[in-house]
């Protein structure tokens, strides 16, 4: 086996390099993989790459990818999202940082519909890029807004990872799912919180220094731009919680429910249809060849004995059971600056939840704090799927290093909540404790 | 002569894009039928959840070379931006070329074994009744890989061209 | 060491199966050796997805790995769901053990295995795979027109019986009971179904089982097993029917331990009466009798259960 440091730090460079080159992403990720594995793992080894961009491209749970950006580019292209946002502006137009409040409540609501973290990120980002830019808000908060209200997807049930997670871990799914919510819900508070402050300090970038207000006809008038975004919503959510549609399937309600919507306003046209299914092939096939690339990436680090680099650094620490916690984060946010989700479980999982179990800690609890890392993996750089996901969605205007900045406070305050959750773990456990 | 080959590569990768694109509504018509084929007459279609996968391996690989071409791969450009067309010339012809032909190979030679070899045995789908081709999805992986190569020449072609033609307009 | 092999499991870490796999294959035949030949073990999917486990093994992304064959059945024809187990049949891991080791279907999966390229060490016997239901399932009937998460032969089977099968991933199973996507589904023993945490949302554990004693299999490179000398061939061979029974051992306990705790959560056994379920299990025989038309191997996988089952006095 080769020195997991070596491999690690060549990694790390080998990214980091390619990536300031400006080549494109999964091409960076699918070359250096295939050399990494060629080189330390062995040219036999390389038959893995096929193979798992099949099983990644044939995932049925992935489907929601191009299903959700398809309902998310009808919406857009039938003004369904600039009328939602004239119904926000109308309530909240008196409230600096008001759209950007609105933003995270979206996506929230989003996070409970959608069982993966990028079809959020992309979809807000096509709805709420344009609306917002338009509307005063700087790119700054537009993109900080949208990259981290996308990542809640993972954390407020339902949610892919959660379950690997928990298979992975023995934990009880169902107290995840509990457990995730309070805490999705505080972040999403924080990050409103913290948008209003933006507002009231930087009135410039948060919708313009004169505020509109509205009277009450006017807000009553602009509620119809509410009605179909919301019947929309109904029908997802409804339709995975009557047992209609499973998880995955619920994206296709909602990819199919935005046809009717776009019909209802007499705005469906076939051009338009064909507009929107060719937007949605750019940007999946922007989203899967990366995963694609990432996954094979992963997986040479998994096979490389990643896990016996970090059982090392772990068991090592005979001290405080809080700081070993704090160490173990910690590996978790550097492993979420290089790897995606899915290879950080394999990797980790396995070796932490023994010992987070050992030193007396709640797996459940430990859970939601891993999950929350994992949120955060999606925005730091060099790899983090929404900065990319974003850079695919915004215009050009927009630069890589506008998204760089913009998501800076709110990884800040995502490590607020994992603080939070620490010092009072009821935020977490209160509602699992209930139901459990 | 450069322009010919750009016009004609252009073409086709456009055409088969444009076409491949519309498979997301094929998708979305099969999953609802699922869901109403199980929710109201009480049968579950064994095909629909193979299909709809299948349907997206094309999606991604047989619309991937289109994405590349409209360069929708997107890139850190934080230095990438202020390079000039010659430096980024120079870095896609080599660094990411290389890059890309490894990653490349890999998909197109050892993925269209993966796919030959489900073919010479046959194999079906083992997840119903259905018995579907497997293969034909495995296919579209080497099929799309060698689209994606005649994108990335595209790609390098417009590169080129706006480096030594500097103050025409680049189409991507 | 002259050898490292690494190997994907079927299972997460620390499940009894894995366990197995670490401490009563892997270790035990490095120490046998004299740690000539060393082992990494993987859980399942690190490096590969189970479902195209075969082509990662015969092409060498991993030297070894545990698979299920019940996942090629669309590449081999049914010789992969005879070997895997099929309802209706054997009952208890001695039968299914001597089956294999003392009736000869051994060389029979060897045969079947070498042609995909895969060296076929022998089975991993694997405690039972049942059902877990929103409803109670009391006869034959209760399986009209429920929806019941399964595949291959099983589907057949559940099918006739007059239920509609969907077919999901492991990953939306909870969710899909959770919220009545589906109303039952086929998976592990009573410990694997605990640790997908399926008695939060399923509170009926089916019994008998449909899969009283299926396996796995261990499957190693071809080139990677020919390289082996003739010794430590011995060793590993000797190696995978200690971690097979070693697994069995283990999960006796597990599952006993993990039936009571689902009991204690809620969990109702719902049991069918033996009348019924022989009937039941005469509905599936017929649909494995029939893989005798499909082809050689399957011809004679099908001859050999029958002259077993013959040699145990249960044939109609
Ligand atoms: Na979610
Ligand atoms: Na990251």
């Amino acid at each position: 086996m080769p020195d997991p440091v070596l491999t690690t730090s060549l990694l790390f460079a080998g990214m980091a390099l390619f990536l300031a080159l400006g080549v494109p992403i999964a091409i960076a990720l699918g070359g250096l993989s295939i050399g990494m594995i060629y080189l330390f793992w062995s040219p036999m080894a390389l038959n893995m790459v096929p193979i798992k961009a099949f099983s990644t491209a044939s995932s049925f749970e992935y489907l929601a990818i191009p299903l959700f950006i398809f309902m998310a580019a009808m919406l857009q292209r039938a003004r369904v999202a600039d009328d939602l946002y004239d119904t926000m502006q109308t309530f909240f137009g008196g409230l600096r940082g008001g759209l950007a409040v609105g933003t995270i409540v979206i996506c929230t609501l989003f996070a409970a519909m959608a069982g993966i973290s990028g079809a959020a990120t992309i979809s807000m980002g096509m709805i709420a890029i344009p609306s917002m830019l338009s509307r005063g808000y700087g790119k700054d908060i537009t993109l900080g807004a949208i990259a981290a209200g996308g990542s809640l997807g993972i954390l407020i049930p339902p949610s892919v990872t959660m379950i690997v997670y928990g298979i992975v871990a023995n934990t009880s799914i169902g107290k995840l799912y509990a457990g995730g919510l309070m805490p999705g819900l505080v972040i999403a508070a924080l990050f409103c919180a913290y948008l209003m402050l933006r507002g009231w300090l930087q009135p410039e970038i948060s919708g313009g220094e004169t505020l509109q207000r509205y009277g009450w006809r006017e807000k009553l008038a602009s509620l119809r731009g509410l009605v179909l975004p919301l019947v929309l919503i109904v029908a997802v959510m409804g339709s995975i919680l009557t047992g209609i549609a499973s998880v995955s399937e619920a994206s296709a309600v909602g990819a199919a429910g935005a046809i009717p919507c776009a019909v209802i306003l007499r705005r469906c046209t076939w051009a338009m249809l064909r507009e929107a299914s060719e937007d949605t092939l750019h940007l999946s096939c922007m989203i899967f060849w990366i995963i694609i690339g990432a996954t094979a990436m992963s997986t040479f680090y998994t096979a490389m004995g990643a896990s016996r680099l970090i059982e090392g650094l772990v068991l090592g620490l005979e001290i405080n059971r809080w700081i070993i916690l704090i160490a173990m984060l910690s590996i978790l946010f550097v492993m979420g600056m290089l790897l995606d989700t899915v290879g950080i479980i394999m990797i980790t999982v396995p070796i932490f939840v023994p010992i987070v179990v050992a030193l007396g800690f709640d797996p459940v609890w430990f859970g939601i704090l891993f999950i929350i890392m994992m949120e955060i993996g999606f925005l730091t750089p060099p790899f983090g799927y929404n900065l990319f996901y974003l850079r695919g969605v915004a215009p050009p205007s927009i630069r890589m290093t506008d998204i760089y900045r913009s998501v800076v406070p709110f990884i800040l305050l995502m490590l607020v909540a994992v603080v939070l959750c620490m010092v009072a773990p009821g935020i977490v456990m209160w509602l699992p404790d209930r139901l459990f | 002569m450069l322009d010919t080959a750009i016009t004609a590569l252009d073409r086709v990768i456009t055409t088969l894009g444009r076409a491949v694109a519309l498979l997301v509504l094929v998708i979305i018509a099969v999953m609802i039928f699922e869901m109403v084929s199980r929710g109201v007459f009480g049968r579950s279609a064994a095909w629909a959840g193979d299909v709809s996968a299948w349907l997206l391996v094309a999606f991604i690989f047989l619309g991937g070379p289109w994405a590349l071409a409209r360069g929708k791969f997107v890139r850190v450009d934080a230095l990438h931006e202020h390079f000039r067309p010659m430096t980024k010339a120079i870095i896609d012809s080599t660094v990411s070329t290389l890059l890309f032909a490894v990653f490349a190979a890999a998909l197109l030679k050892l993925g269209g074994e993966f796919a030959l070899k489900s073919f010479a045995m046959g194999e079906r789908s083992a997840t119903g009744s259905w018995n579907g081709p497997v293969w034909l999805a495995k296919a579209m992986m080497p099929l799309g890989t060698g689209f994606l190569v005649l994108a990335w020449l595209l790609h390098l072609l417009r590169l080129w061209r706006d480096a030594l033609r500097p103050g025409e307009a680049g189409d991507a | 060491q002259e050898y490292q092999w690494r190997i994907q499991s079927n299972l997460n870490a620390g499940e009894p199966g894995y366990v197995a796999l670490e401490e009563k294959f892997a270790q035990l035949a490095t120490d046998m050796s004299g740690g000539r030949i060393a082992f990494e073990v993987y859980p399942v999917g690190a490096l590969f997805p189970i479902a195209d486990g075969l082509e990662a093994v015969s092409a060498g992304v991993t030297e070894m790995a545990v698979l299920t064959g019940g996942y090629y059945a669309g590449k081999m024809g049914p010789i992969a769901s005879l070997e895997s187990g099929v309802p209706g049949s054997l009952r208890t891991p001695t039968e299914r053990f001597n089956f294999f080791y003392k009736c000869g279907f051994l060389d029979l999966a060897r045969e079947a295995y070498g042609a995909q390229g895969v060296y076929y060490f022998g089975p991993q016997l694997s405690p039972p795979w049942d059902i877990m239901s929103t409803k109670p399932i009391t006869s034959k009937a209760d399986f009209d027109g429920l929806k019941i998460r399964s595949f291959g032969l099983e589907a057949d089977w559940y099918e006739k019986m007059g239920a509609s099968p969907v077919f999901m991933g492991g990953g939306e199973i909870y969710t899909a009971l959770a919220t009545g996507v589906v109303d039952a589904a086929r998976w592990a023993s009573p410990s694997g179904n605990m640790n997908n945490s399926f008695h939060e949302v399923a509170k009926y554990y089916v019994q008998p089982s449909p899969m009283p004693v299926p396996n796995n299999f261990f499957a190693v490179n071809q080139a990677a097993w020919d390289g082996l000398p003739d010794d430590l061939k011995a060793i590993l061979n000797e190696a995978a029917v200690a971690s097979s029974l070693d697994y069995i051992m283990r999960s006796m306990n597990n599952d006993a331990r993990a039936m009571q705790e689902m009991q204690e959560a809620g969990v109702e056994v719902s049991t069918i009466p033996d009348g019924e379920w022989a009937a039941m299990e005469a509905e599936a025989r017929e649909l494995w009798q029939a893989y005798a038309e499909e082809g050689d191997l399957a011809a004679r996988g099908v001859e050999m259960l029958n002259a077993f089952l013959a040699d145990l006095g249960r044939t109609e």
